[in-house]
């Protein structure tokens, strides 16, 4: 049962055990998963509704980007097309997933009022639409990158599968991002313009273009971002690279860091949001 | 058994102007020592309830009386779990099904049928248990054909129709309504008050904010009459509803 039958919403006790209630309340989500799942799937479905090519429009775009840019940057960084594109398109893939949870992440409350004002239910069934809309999203790109690793000869094997666990550090990042920015978002509105700010500083600071590696003996400049590391194990991987344990343990640090904060952001401000939306 | 105790109920609502809501006056203020800092903490709040005391038990047809702005639909929102008070404590017993600001729908984009859809896994039923009644919905709210088109395409009567025969077909055990949920013509408004009077039958709570005497006479008994936030008469509905009830005037008698 998903509405229970009962509640109780005390001053008192929320001062007392927050984080208790707080688990209850992110358990409570999780269990909706039918809700969640119908929503996201909505989601994707209604922003595409009336477009021939539907979810595959960012695909495309993605797919024609990769491309001009796979040959340019090749040529400027005199690399072989069939050894840059290959890398640059799981990054570019990575990266719009990334990108997408960072500024809906911020946008996840505001975005479902409607919703939150009219029916009862715990708000992170939002974060977890945001990242399950998201991971629909992946799915359709992922056709760019067997097209390329096909058509480049890159032949990640059964080894290409290491990738997953990577994937779902990355998705549970997204998931701490959708609270933590979702929370900070309702209450200060000036965070979406924020965070698409820094979403498009970050691609160019961050190895997805380029390689940790060019950067010489300043390769210390990529070791310290965080979504490095998240990118690499997913990346490695699929390239035929292995899982670069580095990276794996330094994003393992990474999640868990995000989703405590998230904890604690929902534990503090859960209930807060319905007043600021 | 559903119940319903307010103990001391108080909501607050903070009002975040154009420039108090945004990040930089926290960091300009910061960065200045604190000089307009005070002005940025000072901030404006709305008391929408204070301490609000109710008891409503099983069977009971309470209905909520009062000015706009008199706190109706924020005490329904309490009620429904959504607002959670800043002082107080609310318990709430019985599934609820809240009905208010139809005007938006679940999701304005979506199609009739996405909206049951999600309207019912909102009020906790499975997606299986919203198949073998989405019939029932489709027919009760008679859109045919539209119940395929986004609902923001749907007039203020339409819409509804669709929300309230979702939410009376989840047999809830406490039943919340908005004024102007009851908002269909005549022909609707009369299959709505039957359904709700079999409802109200069938027992639970309903709590109905009208400003529609008619209405309210209809399906309440026992009525709750909201000023400034304050609960200040409640009783029989039609005890509550005579003018001499005004809190004007009982606030004269008392003083």
């Amino acid at each position: 049962m998903s509405t229970p039958a009962m509640f109780v919403h005390d001053a008192q006790s929320r001062d007392s055990r927050p984080w208790r209630d707080a688990i209850a309340d992110a358990a409570r989500a999780a269990r909706l998963a039918e809700l969640w799942l119908t929503m996201g799937w909505y989601d994707v479905r209604q922003r595409y509704s009336r477009s021939v090519f539907g979810p595959f429009w960012v695909t495309i775009s993605l797919a024609v980007f990769v491309a001009g840019l796979g040959i340019t940057y090749a040529a400027l960084f005199r690399v072989p097309v069939v050894a840059y594109l290959p890398y640059v398109t799981v990054g570019m893939v990575l990266w719009s997933l990334i990108s997408a949870l960072l500024n809906e992440g911020a946008a996840t409350f505001t975005a479902a009022t409607a919703a939150i004002k009219q029916m009862p239910a715990p708000i992170g069934i939002h974060a977890l639409r945001v990242v399950w809309r998201n991971l629909i999203i992946l799915a359709h790109n992922a056709v760019i990158v067997l097209i390329v690793l096909a058509a480049c000869g890159v032949r990640p094997g059964w080894a290409g599968f290491a990738a997953l666990p990577g994937l779902a550090l990355l998705l549970l990042n997204g998931i701490g991002w959708s609270v933590t920015l979702g929370l900070v978002g309702a209450r200060f509105r000036d965070v979406m313009p924020l965070v698409a700010n820094a979403t498009q500083m970050l691609l160019f600071v961050t190895p997805v273009l380029w390689r940790a590696g060019d950067l010489g003996d300043r390769r210390i400049l990529a070791e310290l971002n965080p979504l490095f590391h998240l990118i690499e194990i997913v990346r490695a991987p699929l390239l035929g690279a292995g899982v670069p344990l580095g990276s794996f343990a330094v994003a393992l640090a990474v999640t868990a860091l995000n989703l405590g904060l998230a904890f604690a952001f929902y534990t503090r401000l859960r209930w807060r949001v319905a007043y600021w939306l | 058994m559903s119940s319903i105790r307010l103990d001391r109920v108080s909501v607050q609502f903070p009002l975040y102007g154009g420039s108090a809501r945004s990040l930089r006056n926290r960091i300009v203020s910061s960065a200045t020592g604190g000089r307009i800092g005070s002005d940025a903490r000072s901030r404006t709040c709305i008391e929408a309830l204070r301490d609000i005391d109710i008891r409503i038990a099983h069977g009971e047809r309470v209905a909520l009386v009062g000015h706009n702005g008199a706190g109706k639909t924020t005490l329904l929102r309490v009620l429904a779990g959504i607002y959670v008070p800043q002082a107080g404590r609310v318990a709430v017993s019985g599934k609820v099904a809240p009905l208010f600001d139809i005007g938006l729908g679940m999701d304005g984009e979506a199609s009739g049928y996405d909206n049951i859809r999600l309207r019912g896994l909102y009020l906790g039923l499975s997606r299986r248990e919203i198949e073998c009644r989405i019939d029932e919905i489709a027919a009760f709210s008679e859109l045919g054909g539209f119940l395929d088109m986004p609902i923001r395409t749907y007039s203020a009567g339409m819409q509804t129709r669709l929300s309230f025969a979702i939410c009376t077909s989840v047999d809830p055990e406490v039943l919340l309504l908005d004024e102007g949920i009851l908002a269909g013509d005549a022909a609707f408004m009369e299959k709505a008050q039957a359904r709700l009077a079999a409802f109200v039958a069938r027992a639970g709570i309903l709590v109905l904010a009208s400003h529609s005497d008619s209405l309210l006479a209809s399906l309440c008994s026992r009525a709750l009459r909201l000023e400034h936030g304050r609960l200040v008469a409640d009783g029989p509905l039609q005890q509550v509803l005579q003018p001499s009830a005004h809190p004007a005037v009982l606030g004269r008698l008392s003083a």
